[in-house]
């Protein structure tokens, strides 16, 4: 029987033996262990089973930067054979190639690159220049020159000039070319560079490096440098590679850099941290805020909250509230949420908290409250909505609700917005009529927001069974319908379009009479429309054969027409052009007709003359005859 | 006791062997078993995103495939993260909802007409339901480009080798000729 029992296990196992249980796994291998480039690398993969899936491929280089990628659907089992021509640009060294297939793990080999250093033949077309040739060159010269060189070279090369002049070089060439050379230079040298260039240039530059280089030289530069660079790279469009740059970043390095920075780019900064990775985000915010707790100086420590504070002001609520929970979910570090909400402006708070709310981490958000100040929560909790803070309530702990400030009934009614249509920048009053319907006086903070943020609060106190109305006045420059809301009373205003500016015309220029003796009035007329969209005031100009003759001042209502009248008189014959704006007239001043001979006072002269002689005579005659 | 009546008798010598094989037996029944099911399982084609674009252009933006030596060759491409997908199996349809953010590195790489690597970009991003991002890379043709037809391809995913799986259902790939 003892027999028949091992013969069975025997069989037993002989048969299991056989049995394919699971799959090996692929392997891979190169047709050598040593290439230059140019040289084509036949890639051995084995093992493959998964048909249906990816096969994928990726080459390291040396310095463990990604630098080929290729991705195969499987069609066919067994062996593949991968054959890849190595680039005339890859450094030399150990390559690494990984190879995975579908989910499973990934396999890998290496190969050594050589780059053989060859001296330029006798008539060469390539010779390399010494850092002494590029000295005495133009920069435009030397770039071209180093642009057609190995970016090692060139790197050797420009590691030897001054740094003033490997600046302006690298200004002049390729974003992608300088990135090349810049990773072959040393940290040191290639920090210096950065440093100095003009900032476009270095974030396009760092833009290309691998993620590690970039961090190796943005840590060797001054917090202050990093932070203009980011500023310019959030300006370029660059946020999410520099946001995943500053997330590999030492934490309290890239805390520096965000505290360097100006709030609005920090912000936008801080929004791509989150996309990137929450969790680093979240723990350099965190380490910026702690960076108070390194200052003796009080003064200096609230600087830094209040900068941090006004940095996550210009980010957007919700990704702001994804931060603060994280960073609540840290270990020991809800009270520096705490801090920098104190420190922001009570209506970013009161969105934040709002938001934070509608998420559903309660738990989160009563371990921050019980991390406020008396003061503040006295502040807080009255202006948050009655629905937020029944929400919020059971999940504080009994020392923090002793804390809370007593709250009375209120009741909120009778929402006024004045006018409901203004012009852009015109005053709107907006107001509500709070009724404490409790026993006793008590504060009430009353929220107004607009568009669904908090524009401002209100705090009022009133007596037991009194009212009172509490108003608020915003002005929008914005053309558009903003809606209004007052602890859940809602109403609207529109905003218009500011009217055109007056605007004037001329027309109907008439000249009167045309014609007129020397000395003669003329009368010039011309209507004055305003054509524009506000009432206003201008001086009509009347030019006289092209000079200003006189001028009349008008003020006209939108839409409206007056007529300016001008008298002209000229004591010299000719004809005279007349001017009102683009319109033109003329009239003529003619010399008068010569009045006809006058001899009235001849006839009556010599009449009397005779007169005179006749009487003369007749008495002299009369005397002669006596 | 009848003639039908069979009675085996089990001591536990038996009960030993018997427990044994029984033990062999269904191992290698659940060995075969899986491997089996893992063999016939359906294709997880369920990717979040999709390269919804891409193509060749010219500096100032406009589409080309053409392009003279001297000039610089921009590739774009669009990313986007879809909300919902329907996958067709031979037996069945898949729907998946996505939801959250995908976190991906987008590969651009570049094959002379020899299929020798001249261009290779690479960015991290982070994508949305519903939400799109643009990618591009500037290519100048120098005199060491010959001509000929050259082949961009688009890929992305979740991360590099050796933790890194695809995000996009294929690879996305086009052609420009460089005169």
């Amino acid at each position: 029987m003892n027999k028949k029992y091992l013969l069975g296990l025997v069989l037993g196992m002989l048969i299991s033996s056989l049995v394919p249980v699971h799959a090996v796994g692929i392997t891979v291998s190169t047709d050598a262990a040593e290439y230059e480039r140019g040289d084509t690398i036949n890639i051995q993969v084995g093992g493959i089973t998964q048909t249906g899936e990816f096969l994928y491929l990726q080459f390291k280089d040396p310095s463990n930067n990604i630098k080929w990628v290729k991705q195969y659907s499987i069609s066919a089992t067994g062996t593949w054979y991968i054959n890849f021509i190595i680039p005339s640009d890859w450094n030399g060294g150990t390559w690494t190639i990984h190879v995975k297939e579908g989910a499973s793990t990934a396999v890998s080999t290496t190969f050594e690159l050589n780059v053989p250093v060859v001296s330029p033949a006798a008539g060469s077309r390539v010779i390399i220049p010494t850092p002494d040739d590029i000295e005495d060159m133009t920069d435009l010269g030397a770039a071209n020159t180093l642009a057609e060189l190995d970016p090692e070279d060139s790197a050797d090369i420009l590691s030897e000039v001054t740094l003033e002049k490997a600046v302006d070089i690298l200004e002049l060439m390729d974003p992608t070319l300088v990135t090349q050379i810049l990773s072959e230079m040393d940290t040191d040298t290639a920090t210096a560079i950065l440093e100095l260039m003009n900032k476009s240039k270095a974030v396009e530059a760092i833009a290309g490096l691998s993620t590690d280089s970039a961090v190796s030289i943005l840590e060797d530069m001054s917090s202050s440098d990093v932070a203009g660079l980011m500023e310019e790279a959030v300006k370029s469009g660059d946020v999410d590679q520099f946001s995943e740059i500053i997330n590999e970043m030492d934490e309290d390095t890239a805390a520096g850099i965000l505290l360097d920075m100006d709030p609005e780019s920090g912000a936008d900064l801080v929004v791509g941290m989150a996309q990137n990775n929450l969790n680093e985000a979240a723990k350099r915010v965190e380490a910026a805020v702690k960076k108070r707790l390194g200052e003796t100086d009080p003064a200096k420590a609230q600087e830094i909250i209040d900068k941090i504070a006004a940095t996550l002001e210009n980010a957007d609520t919700d990704t702001l509230v994804d931060i603060f929970i994280e960073i609540a979910n840290l270990p020991a570090t809800p009270s520096t949420v705490a801090t920098v909400l104190e420190a922001m402006e009570l209506t970013k708070t009161l969105d934040v908290v709002s938001a934070w709310v509608n998420t559903g981490s309660l738990e989160e958000l009563a371990e921050v409250f019980s991390y406020m100040s008396d003061g503040f929560l006295d502040t807080l909790w009255p202006a948050m909505a009655s629905a937020e803070r029944n929400a919020l309530f059971p999940y504080l702990d009994s020392v923090t609700v002793a804390k809370l400030p007593q709250m009375g009934e209120f009741q909120v009614s009778e929402l006024s917005v004045s006018p409901a249509s203004v012009q852009a920048g015109a005053v709107v009053t907006i107001s509500v009529k709070v009724s404490n319907t409790g026993a006793e006086a008590a504060s009430y903070t009353a929220v107004l927001k607009v568009d669904g943020s908090t524009e401002a609060t209100k705090t009022v106190t009133i007596n037991a069974g009194q009212s009172t109305t509490v108003s608020w006045t915003t002005s929008k420059t914005t053309a558009k319908t903003y809606s209004v809301s007052v602890d859940g009373l809602t109403g609207s205003f529109t905003v218009q379009a500011p009217p055109q500016p007056a605007a004037f015309t001329y027309s109907n220029l008439l000249v009167n009479p045309s014609t007129v003796e020397t000395g003669s009035p003329v009368t010039v007329t011309v209507a004055v429309s305003n054509t524009g969209g506000q009432s206003g005031a201008t001086t009509v100009e009347l030019k006289v054969n092209g000079a200003i003759a006189d001028t009349k001042s008008v003020t006209i209502n939108a839409g409206s027409s007056t007529t300016a009248t001008f008298t002209v008189t000229k004591s010299t014959a000719g004809t005279y052009t007349i001017g009102v704006g683009s319109l033109t007239g003329s009239f003529t001043v003619q010399a008068p007709p010569q009045p006809p001979q006058d001899n009235t006072m001849m006839y009556i002269l010599a009449i009397g003359v005779v007169l005179v002689a006749a009487i003369g005579y007749y008495l002299y005659s009369q005397r002669k005859s006596q | 006791m009848d003639d039908s009546t069979l009675v085996f008798t089990i001591d536990v010598k038996k009960l030993v062997a018997i427990f044994f094989l029984a033990s062999i037996t269904i191992v290698t029944l659940y060995t075969y078993t899986t491997a089996l099911l893992a063999f016939i399982a359906p294709y997880p084609g369920d990717y979040p995103l999709d390269v919804t674009s891409s193509g060749s252009y010219t500096t100032d933006n406009t589409a080309e495939s053409s392009f003279t030596r001297g000039e610089t060759v921009r590739i774009k491409a669009t990313l986007e993260k879809g909300t919902d997908y329907w996958t067709s199996y031979p037996d069945y349809t898949s729907y998946t909802s996505f939801s959250g953010t995908t976190s991906y590195r987008v590969f651009i790489t570049i094959l002379d007409l020899n299929n020798k690597p001249v261009k290779f970009y690479t960015s991290t991003g982070a994508l949305s339901p519903g939400e799109s991002k643009n990618y591009q890379t500037d290519m100048p043709t120098t005199s060491s480009f010959t001509s000929g037809t050259y082949t961009a391809q688009v890929l992305a995913w979740s991360t590099g080798l050796p933790d890194g799986v695809s995000e996009t259902p294929t690879v996305t790939e086009f052609t420009f000729t460089i005169s």
